[in-house]
């Protein structure tokens, strides 16, 4: 059994200047309703703190140490409190000093899920979707694991691949033309050379191989100077200035010197005034300046030049690698050359003098500032002169009488040096190709394992996901939702849409169905893997669903999993609504405002919804305001009565679904009563048209700003009626709708003492 | 679903494994469990190691 929320304290955190409470009972569900900007996400952003060490969304905007509320008290530290059912509460301080191993599983299990990091997940590519995945189920510590067996191997592949070059250039070197080397053909030649030399005769490659067998022949001197000298000639023959990037070059110029590459150096000021206004009082004027200006307006500025700022240094990060590219090249050219110094030295051969790089390079680099193209132009001049003369000082030292006995046994000690490198490297490469041997077998069936696991979860995931996407949309006809494995490292959404498989299925997919998608697999993950959090809290995440899939993920919430404490914040009424009558046991909060020196206000939600708001209103005095409010909730009681009957009503393009006349609703409710029940619309016609009345002549004045006026008793009237409609609807007994469970054809309440259509009441 | 653990998982995968030298399962579980600041370093040399090399 996994842990709940009881309790939630948060201290002079983020929008929360004192001290703000979050009772959740022993455990219980809590829906949130609240405006954006009054403070909702404040609490996701506390239990994220708090479980994970940081705030993703922050960190995104670079602001991960905005934790600390401006106008906290005195002294009194930032603090999130939170009391579970288990272990895992307790309290954190900022600034957080808690390491990541403190975090353990919980800091890794699903438990919260944004509206706008929904979009984020569907829109990641494979590899960050797999990245994403694997973080959340844990099977990081796995893939790093096999990253580095992958690396090991690839690391012994390339001592094999040295040893293989090795071989290779010690066999040219040896061979004169296209001749094939081989050891008897080697040992041969070496015998002819030692016995026109007149030196002891090796009877065996190995003896040659062996230092003392050349130094004893040819003199120690000859022996250790002749292979250097060969070395350090055939490296002057190859050498090459490395080709300039003059693009690369004129582009990073091009850039730095643009507007928008110097307004670059106000990036930071930027991002801390960004800083600055998010979490400070809303001024009346600039803090900089002083200029008068809304704080609204300032912020949006703000952010406007920090979009832009950040979107240039971006692209100056792009082409900053080719310019470093070009940079790294050059620097080892020289560093090549100073190495062919190092080694001529000792062969007392006078190389000339380096050329220096360019300081303009890596100062323009760092600094931001454009790079001189002439200098580094003259700078490859310079080495190509340097090679020249360097070759040429190497040359001249080379004995000119190569026809001595002297030089003779130079180049007998320069075919030994090969022999040995040769067979040295031969060993090299049976040793390392035993080890590869071995890593292949365990990286292999490492990654044959890693596969197994990854599929066996997935499958498991994707039942899940389908399960949960049909709740949401249930009766569309699409089938075979999967996640499932792409190449070695990478996941991907797929859906059967009408016989095709569409991978990923964005093509095929609104963006309210994208997000279901996203929901669903949320939630699949968090039942599938969840072992220590059994909370789950969802900010926001409704944004793009229409008014029918709102319904359904409420119902899906309340029903589906009622095992688990659901923490659902939104400032979407009707949702809160559709919560409130599918789940009537969770608690519910309203956050009625924010303010900088008290933070978010809250209260305890009266389940009376917009009607009673507009009886609140009534009471008031205010008459034309209750009229407003009494025609919305009609509004949405149509709405929801044509949803739930599924009444065929004329489509409207885009959100406009969601905004329907009165009268439209008022012809969707009688044709759906009128398939399913038919008896019941002659019941229900006298109120129907009353209501109908209502809207022209009481509930439509004030709203359309006509001349006349409603009188407080006839909207007081008029709210009787709405009730009545909604009562008609609703079970005297559990107080949920007659739809709770079923289909349009054929329902019930949650108690199951009311039934639709009435006839089939048992 | 239980969430895996490297050890637990290494362990199934070094199973599958016929004739691996001795002791490189042994050691090689206790190298992951050290947690080597070069751990791919390290599992190079200890292949090296048990194939004879």
């Amino acid at each position: 059994v996994g842990e709940r929320l009881h309790r939630l304290t948060m201290r002079g955190f983020r929008g929360v200047p004192g001290e703000m409470d979050v009772d959740f009972g022993a455990g219980t569900s809590l829906a949130v309703y609240g405006d954006n900007g009054t403070g909702k996400s404040t609490i996701a952003d506390a239990l994220e703190w708090f479980f994970t060490g940081g705030i993703e969304l922050l960190s995104h905007e670079g602001r991960q140490h905005a934790i600390r509320n401006l106008s906290a008290e005195g002294n009194e530290p930032t603090s999130v409190e939170v009391v579970t059912s288990g272990e895992l509460g307790g309290k954190a301080v900022f600034p957080d000093e808690r390491g990541p191993d403190q975090f353990g599983v919980s800091g890794r299990e699903t438990f919260l899920l944004r509206g706008r990091t929904l979009a984020d997940f569907i829109n990641k590519t494979k590899t960050e979707k797999w990245k994403a995945l694997a973080e959340l189920l844990g099977l990081d510590a796995i893939e790093l694991l096999r990253q580095d067996l992958q690396r090991a191997r690839g690391d012994i592949k390339k001592q094999a691949k040295a040893a293989e070059e090795k071989i290779a250039a010690s066999r040219r070197a040896i061979s004169s033309g296209d001749t094939v080397v081989t050891e008897e053909g080697v040992l041969e030649t070496l015998q002819q050379i030692c016995r026109a030399l007149g030196v002891e005769v090796p009877e065996a490659l190995a003896t040659v191989a062996d230092t003392a067998w050349i130094g004893a022949v040819a003199g120690e001197s000859a022996a250790l100077a002749a292979p250097k000298l060969e070395m350090l000639s055939s490296t002057a023959a190859g050498l090459r200035a490395p080709a300039l990037d003059e693009k690369a070059i004129a582009a990073w110029n091009t850039v730095v010197s643009s507007e928008g590459g110097k307004d670059l150096s106000l990036l930071s000021l930027f991002q801390d005034a960004d800083a600055f206004l998010s979490s400070s009082p809303p001024a009346e004027s600039c803090p900089l300046c002083g200029q008068a200006v809304s704080a609204g307006q300032l912020t949006s500025r703000v952010r406007k030049v920090l979009t832009g700022l950040l979107e240039s240094s971006r692209e100056m990060d792009r082409i900053r690698d080719g310019a470093l590219e070009q940079r790294d090249a050059l620097a080892a050219a020289l560093e090549l050359r100073r190495g062919l110094v190092t080694h001529a030295k000792p062969l007392r051969i006078p190389l000339p003098g380096l050329p220096a790089l360019p300081d303009a390079l890596s100062a323009g680099l760092e600094g931001r500032a454009t790079i001189d193209l002439a200098a580094l132009k003259a700078f490859r001049k310079d080495l190509e002169r340097w090679d020249a003369d360097a070759r040429k000082a190497i040359q001249a030292s080379v004995p000119a009488d190569a026809g001595t006995r002297q030089s003779q046994l130079a180049m007998l000690a320069v075919i030994c040096e090969h022999i040995r490198t040769w067979h040295s490297a031969e060993r090299e490469l049976a040793r390392a190709q035993k080890a590869l041997g071995l890593a292949d077998r365990l990286y292999e069936a490492y990654q044959d394992c890693q596969k197994r696991q990854l599929e066996e979860m997935l499958t498991s995931i994707s039942r899940r996901v389908a399960e949960i996407y049909d709740a949401l949309h249930p009766g569309e006809s699409l089938s075979g939702i999967t996640v499932e494995p792409w190449t070695a490292k990478g996941i991907e959404l797929a859906v059967d849409f009408h016989g095709s498989k569409q991978r990923p299925p964005h093509g095929v997919l609104s963006e309210s169905h994208l997000n279901s998608l996203a929901i669903a697999l949320f939630l699949a993950m968090a039942q599938t893997f969840n072992q220590r959090l059994r909370f789950l809290v969802l900010d926001d995440v409704i944004n793009s669903f229409d008014l029918e899939h709102r319904g359904e993920l409420a119902a899906l919430l309340a029903e589906k999993f009622d095992d688990w404490q659901l923490v659902v914040l939104t400032h979407d009424r009707q949702f809160f609504e559709h919560l409130a009558r599918r789940a009537p046991s969770w608690k519910r909060l309203e956050i009625t405002s924010w303010s900088y020196e008290r933070g978010p206000r809250m209260t305890s939600y009266r389940s009376s919804g917009i009607l009673g708001e507009a009886q609140e209103r009534l009471t008031q005095g205010d008459v034309g305001g209750a009229a407003t409010k009494a025609r919305r909730a009609l509004e949405e009681l149509l709405q929801e009565i044509c949803e739930a009957l599924a009444a065929a009503l004329p489509f409207r393009r885009g959100t406009k679904n969601d905004q329907r006349e009165i009268g439209e609703l008022m012809k969707g409710v009688r044709r759906g009563v009128k398939e399913h029940a038919k008896g019941m619309l002659t019941e229900l016609e006298p109120l129907l048209k009353h209501l109908e009345a209502d809207v022209q002549a009481t509930l439509n004045v004030e709203a359309h700003a006509s001349r006349g006026r409603s009188a407080a008793a006839e909207v007081e009237a008029s709210l009787r009626r709405i009730e009545q409609l909604d009562r008609v609807w609703s079970c005297s007994e559990c107080g949920t709708r007659l739809w709770h469970k079923g289909t349009p054809e054929s329902s019930r309440c949650k108690c199951g003492k009311s039934v639709f259509p009435p006839s089939s009441r048992s | 679903m239980p969430r895996p653990n490297e050890l637990e998982f290494l362990a199934q995968v070094l199973g599958t494994i016929e004739d691996l030298p001795e002791g490189l399962a042994e050691r090689l579980a206790k190298l992951v469990a050290d947690k080597p600041e070069d751990r791919a370093d390290a599992i190079r040399r200890l292949i090296e190691e048990h194939s004879g090399g």
